[in-house]
C-alpha cells in the first residue's frame, strides 16, 4: 500500500510532508489516510509540512484547513509547518486566514510546540481520571 | 497545451499526408522548422508555435493543387492549439537571438520551389554569422515570441500554466514575491476553468505601457457567472469556493477585469507591473 504523501508516525504525533502537487484526488486521499492513522495510532498531533509544496493557492489552503479541521473533531492538534515566507506574504495578501490551524516556523519548532500543547491535553486528561478511579478506596477497606 | 503522449511531428506528417506524399509533406514540415528557427525535439517540448504554422501553412499552400483539398486541409491545420513560448532552452539573455531572418535572406512569399532549399540555406549561414549583429534589430521581435498560450483540459494543466506563468514572471523581471503572486493568482484562474468551465485558456502577454509587466487572459466558454458584482464583493458564499479564488485574484493583482455571463462564458483580465 504505497501512500502517494506518506504519514509518519512520531510518538505520539503524525508528520505529513508534502511533496506533490496537490489534485483534488489527493486531497481526498490524504484526508481519508489521515483520518485512518489518527484513527489507528491515536495520535493527538498532526504535523502538516508545506515546504515542498510550490504554490498555494486558496484550493489548497482550504484543503489544509478542513483536514486541520476533521483532525481536530478526532481529538488531534494540527501544526502546518514550513511555509515559505513568499506564500506567507501571498496568503495573507489574498485575505485568506487559516482558522483553527496553527503554525510554527520549521519542523523543530512544530514538534516543540505540539508538545507542549499535548502534554497540556494529556494533563486534563489524568486529572479527570485520577478523581474517579475507585481502586485506592477498595484497597484501603480490604486492610 | 499538447499532451505529452502525442507527438506532434507524426500528428502534422500524418494530417499532411491525407493530401500530399511523404516526401512532400517532410518538406514542408522541415521547411517549416528551419524557418520559424525550432528543431523537432523543441516542437515536441514547446507545442506549435504562430510562426511555425505559418510556415507550414505556406508549404501547403504552395503543394495543394486541388483547391478543396487545401481548405479542408488548412482547416485541419487550424484545430492545431498554438502554445506559442519562447524557446524553452536559451536563458532570456540569449533569448532574444531566436532568427527572425535578416530582410535579405527571406524567401518571398511566392517563390518556386526550386529556389526555397538555397534560400533556406542562405537564411541559416547567415544568422549564424550575422547573429551578434542582428542581435540590436531584433528588439523589435515579433509580439508572438513575448506571449504564451496554454490551454485547460485536464488537471495537470493546471500545474503546467502555473509553471508557465512563474517562468514569465521571471524572465521579465519580477521579484520572487511578485513571482509566488503571479503564478498563485494564474492558479486560481486555471482552476476556476478546470472546475467550472471545464476547459479553457490562458495567454501570458509581455506588456511595456503602462509599465513593463505581465498581461494574463483567462478565458472560457463555460457556465459563466451571474452574479459577479455580489460575488466580488464578497457578500456571497459560494460552497465550492468560487469567488475566494477571483476575489483573492484581485487582490494579488495591479489590475483586475472580469466579464462574465451565463451563456457566454467567462473572460478574466490581470495585471502585474513591476
Amino acid at each position: 500500500m504505497a501512500r502517494a504523501i506518506p504519514i509518519i508516525k512520531l510518538y505520539n504525533k503524525l508528520l505529513v510532508s508534502i511533496q506533490l502537487d496537490l489534485s483534488d484526488q489527493l486531497v481526498l486521499q490524504l484526508r481519508e489516510d489521515i483520518t485512518k492513522e489518527i484513527q489507528q495510532t491515536g495520535a493527538t498531533g498532526l504535523i502538516i509540512e508545506v515546504s515542498g509544496v510550490d504554490i498555494l493557492d486558496s484550493y489548497i489552503a482550504r484543503s489544509i484547513r478542513d483536514i486541520a479541521q476533521i483532525a481536530k473533531l478526532m481529538g488531534a492538534h494540527t501544526i502546518i509547518a514550513g511555509l515559505d515566507p513568499n506564500m506567507a506574504v501571498t496568503l495573507v495578501e489574498m485575505g485568506l486566514v487559516l482558522t483553527g490551524v496553527s503554525t510554527a516556523l520549521n519542523l523543530e519548532s512544530a514538534i516543540e510546540m505540539l508538545s507542549e500543547i499535548q502534554s497540556e491535553m494529556e494533563v486534563n486528561v489524568d486529572e479527570l481520571i485520577g478523581e474517579e478511579t475507585p481502586e485506592e478506596d477498595i484497597i484501603m477497606e480490604l486492610e | 497545451m499538447q499532451t505529452s503522449s502525442e507527438n506532434v511531428y507524426d500528428r502534422l506528417i500524418g494530417d499532411l499526408m491525407n493530401f500530399v506524399g511523404r516526401p512532400v509533406a517532410r518538406g514542408i514540415i522541415h521547411s517549416a522548422l528551419q524557418k520559424s528557427g525550432i528543431t523537432q525535439e523543441t516542437l515536441q517540448q514547446t507545442g506549435i508555435s504562430k510562426k511555425f504554422i505559418n510556415e507550414v501553412v505556406v508549404g501547403v499552400k504552395l503543394f495543394v493543387r486541388d483547391e478543396n483539398d487545401k481548405q479542408e486541409c488548412l482547416s485541419r491545420l487550424g484545430r492545431y492549439s498554438i502554445t506559442s513560448a519562447p524557446n524553452v532552452g536559451p536563458p532570456p539573455g540569449i533569448r532574444r537571438q531566436v532568427p527572425k531572418p535578416p530582410p535579405r535572406a527571406q524567401p518571398p512569399r511566392r517563390a518556386p520551389m526550386t529556389e526555397r532549399p538555397q534560400m533556406q540555406q542562405r537564411a541559416h549561414m547567415a544568422t549564424a554569422t550575422t547573429a551578434a549583429r542582428t542581435r540590436p534589430m531584433t528588439k523589435t521581435v515579433s509580439p508572438a515570441a513575448e506571449s504564451a498560450m496554454a490551454s485547460i483540459n485536464v488537471e495537470d494543466d493546471i500545474v503546467k500554466v502555473r509553471s508557465l506563468a512563474r517562468n514569465k514572471a521571471v524572465s521579465i523581471g519580477f521579484q520572487s514575491t511578485d513571482q509566488v503572486k503571479i503564478a498563485t493568482a494564474v492558479s486560481e484562474l486555471a482552476r476556476n476553468i478546470f472546475w467550472y468551465a471545464g476547459k479553457g485558456k490562458i495567454e501570458l502577454h509581455e506588456v511595456e505601457n503602462p509599465r513593463k509587466g505581465l498581461r494574463i487572459v483567462a478565458t472560457d466558454n463555460g457556465p459563466g457567472i451571474k452574479n459577479v458584482d455580489e460575488i466580488m464583493s464578497g457578500n456571497y458564499k459560494s460552497k465550492t469556493g468560487l469567488g475566494l479564488g477571483i476575489r483573492g485574484c484581485k487582490k494579488l493583482m495591479d489590475e483586475f477585469k472580469i466579464l462574465s455571463s451565463p451563456g457566454i462564458g467567462t473572460t478574466i483580465t490581470i495585471c502585474k507591473y513591476l
